[in-house]
């Protein structure tokens, strides 16, 4: 029954639309295709729209810190966008850290993110993910 | 949970992983129904997601029970996830709530997460026994009311879902019998273990067996051997006696002659013991045969007046004999019954005083001769009729003492009576006299 998410590329980026609750499997799936994707396309972004995603519960919280951090051995950034504010407030009080994921409002926002990344240095990229690693391993 | 009282309104099994997805979508649908605002409902739906997947993920079935909880004038949504996997232990337990448990799929903020996010609180949970968490999350006071009257309709929206408690309810049996099953085969295995040891204990008992049919034998080899023995002697004594009492040897003077008698008299004693206890013997290893032959009753009592007689004379006591003249021939082993007779007429004459009478009848009836040995002596009280056949009664009676015998010939006319498939009857007053009977096969009469 799990309903297949489409993957669309626009540019280099890979606009990722959740639009319903996805179950375990459909989330792990998708986790393996976006990498595939990465990989055969080159794309350098990945884009993970959840505006219509009702629940980020700890199981999806963790998929999509694994992608952003999968995605960036694999060369590409990742952002989350439309994340609704009663889903935000939840993941506070949860006490869910998207470790290494960004977070824009919308789609466009995070489509200007990632352009201006590539249409600047890809040095500057580079260094920027790099101090993100660092950060992260400062907190734990 | 203090005061609150539950309403149920329905339960939703966990047994795969979809099934976590449908927990989810019926919650949130749930919440918004009771009218709980959309944050407090993705809150609901993250915290009930949770415990979800903490069952599918440590226990892989169990249920979702959702109720109405009321405590005061507060209503609220309560949430029960409820599995019968391994439970957690105390130093775990108190690990997870406090945020430190680092799980393998989640982000190690599972449970303690899902307590900030509800209202209520409860987990109760110990290894090998599942683990309950309770939820719950009040509504503000003025929505409650209105959930209250539509309980009925929540729980028609909301409640049982019918498919999947019959699934479930087939998972149970199935449990259930392959439970049975597993006890039966555990019944089966003590059945065949205790088949083993009677198995064991029988051969035992065949061995033992063999030891004691094997000493029994023996037993009877010395018996028939000694009692060969002690008779030849006796025989050859009795031979040298009658030299003696024939005249033979020449005349004896009168207080030879008194010597001789006295051994002769006691050497027949001796005779007749050692033939009452090669019979005992016999009757109770049970290779006393029959020589069953027909034969005139009237025949064997002239033979027994005989040599009756002059112990009934010298005692002055008087011999009666009643018997029809058409009295039928008996089938029977002729020295047997000669035996018996001569016990039982033997023994009336000793416990009859001088001047009494002993009579012995004879009557046919049923097929059978009904034969009886009646005297005037002085009785068996009741007490002691049952123990009268029992062997070497004599020597334990005290009535009977100074008597001489073994006391082994009232056991021998019984066991011998009853090989001829009667039984002996005894009616006997104290101090009038008793009656022996008992009956015989007779010869059926040709045209009778």
């Amino acid at each position: 029954m799990s309903a297949r998410i489409p993957i669309l590329k626009v540019g280099r980026v890979l606009i990722v639309p959740i639009q319903v609750d996805m179950d375990d499997q459909t989330a792990i799936q998708l986790q393996e295709r976006i990498l595939t994707e990465l990989e055969r396309t080159g794309a350098r972004g990945v884009l993970i729209d959840i505006s219509l995603l009702e629940m980020v519960d700890s199981f999806i919280g963790r998929m999509l810190s694994d992608i952003a951090a999968m995605s960036r051995i694999m060369d590409a950034r990742t952002v989350v966008v439309g994340m609704q504010p009663a889903v935000a407030i939840t993941l506070v009080e949860l006490g869910l850290e998207l470790k290494g994921v960004e977070t824009v409002l919308n789609v466009d926002e995070g489509f200007k993110l990632l352009r201006d990344e590539f249409d600047g240095a890809d040095e500057e990229y580079a260094y920027r993910g790099l101090g993100a690693i660092g950060k992260q391993d400062n907190r734990t | 949970m203090k005061d609150i009282i539950s309403t149920r309104l329905g339960d939703i099994y966990v047994r795969r992983e979809s099934d976590i997805v449908k927990v989810r979508d019926r919650v949130r649908r749930l919440s918004r129904e009771m009218g709980f605002d959309s944050t407090t409902q993705i809150k609901i739906t993250t915290a009930v997601s949770e415990v979800t997947r903490n069952i599918y993920e440590y226990a892989k079935s169990g249920a979702i029970l959702l109720a109405l909880a009321e405590r005061g004038p507060d209503f609220g949504l309560q949430v029960t996830a409820r599995d019968d996997g391994p439970g957690i232990d105390e130093a775990t337990l108190r690990s997870i709530m406090r945020g430190h448990y680092q799980s393998a799929s989640g982000l190690g903020v599972g449970l303690a997460g899902t307590r900030k996010l509800m209202d209520e609180f409860d987990i109760q949970t110990q290894p090998g026994e599942g683990t309950r968490v309770t939820l719950i999350k009040w509504m503000p006071r003025g929505l409650a009311d209105d959930v209250k009257v539509r309980i009925e309709e929540l729980r028609a929206h909301f409640g049982h879902d019918v498919e999947d408690s019959a699934i479930e309810e087939l998972q149970q049996q199935n449990r259930d019998l392959a439970k049975i099953l597993a006890e039966l085969e555990e019944k089966r295995e003590q059945l065949e273990e205790l088949n083993r040891q009677l198995q064991k204990s029988n051969r035992e008992l065949n061995e033992a067996n063999a030891k004691l049919r094997e000493l029994a034998e023996l037993r009877e080899e010395f018996l028939a051997l000694t009692t060969h023995d002690l008779r030849s002697p006796l025989t050859v004594i009795s031979g040298v006696i009658s030299f003696f009492t024939s005249g033979r040897l020449g005349e004896l003077s009168p207080e030879q002659k008194n010597m001789v008698t006295m051994m002769e008299r006691n050497t027949q004693n001796l005779i007749e013991l050692v033939n009452d206890l090669l019979d005992a013997s016999k009757l109770e290893s049970g290779t006393m045969r029959l020589d069953v032959a027909s034969f005139d009753l009237r025949g064997l009592l002239d033979e027994l007046r005989e040599a009756m007689e002059p112990l009934a004379k010298e005692k002055g006591i008087e011999l009666v004999e009643t018997i029809p003249q058409n009295l039928p021939q008996v089938e029977a082993d002729r020295a047997k019954i000669r035996r018996v007779l001569q016990n039982l007429l033997s023994n009336a004459l000793k416990f009859t005083p001088k001047g009494g009478r002993v009579e012995f009848s004879a009557e046919q009836g049923n097929g059978r001769v009904l034969v009886s040995v009646s005297d005037t002596g002085v009785g068996i009280a009741p007490e002691d009729v049952a123990r009268l056949f029992d062997k070497y009664e004599q020597a334990r009676s005290r009535a009977t003492r100074g008597e001489k015998g073994t006391g082994l010939g009232l056991y021998i006319t019984k066991q011998l009576v009853e090989l001829h498939g009667s039984d002996i009857k005894v009616e006997s007053e104290v101090g009038r006299g008793s009656t022996f009977s008992f009956t015989l096969p007779s010869v059926k009469t040709l045209g009778g």
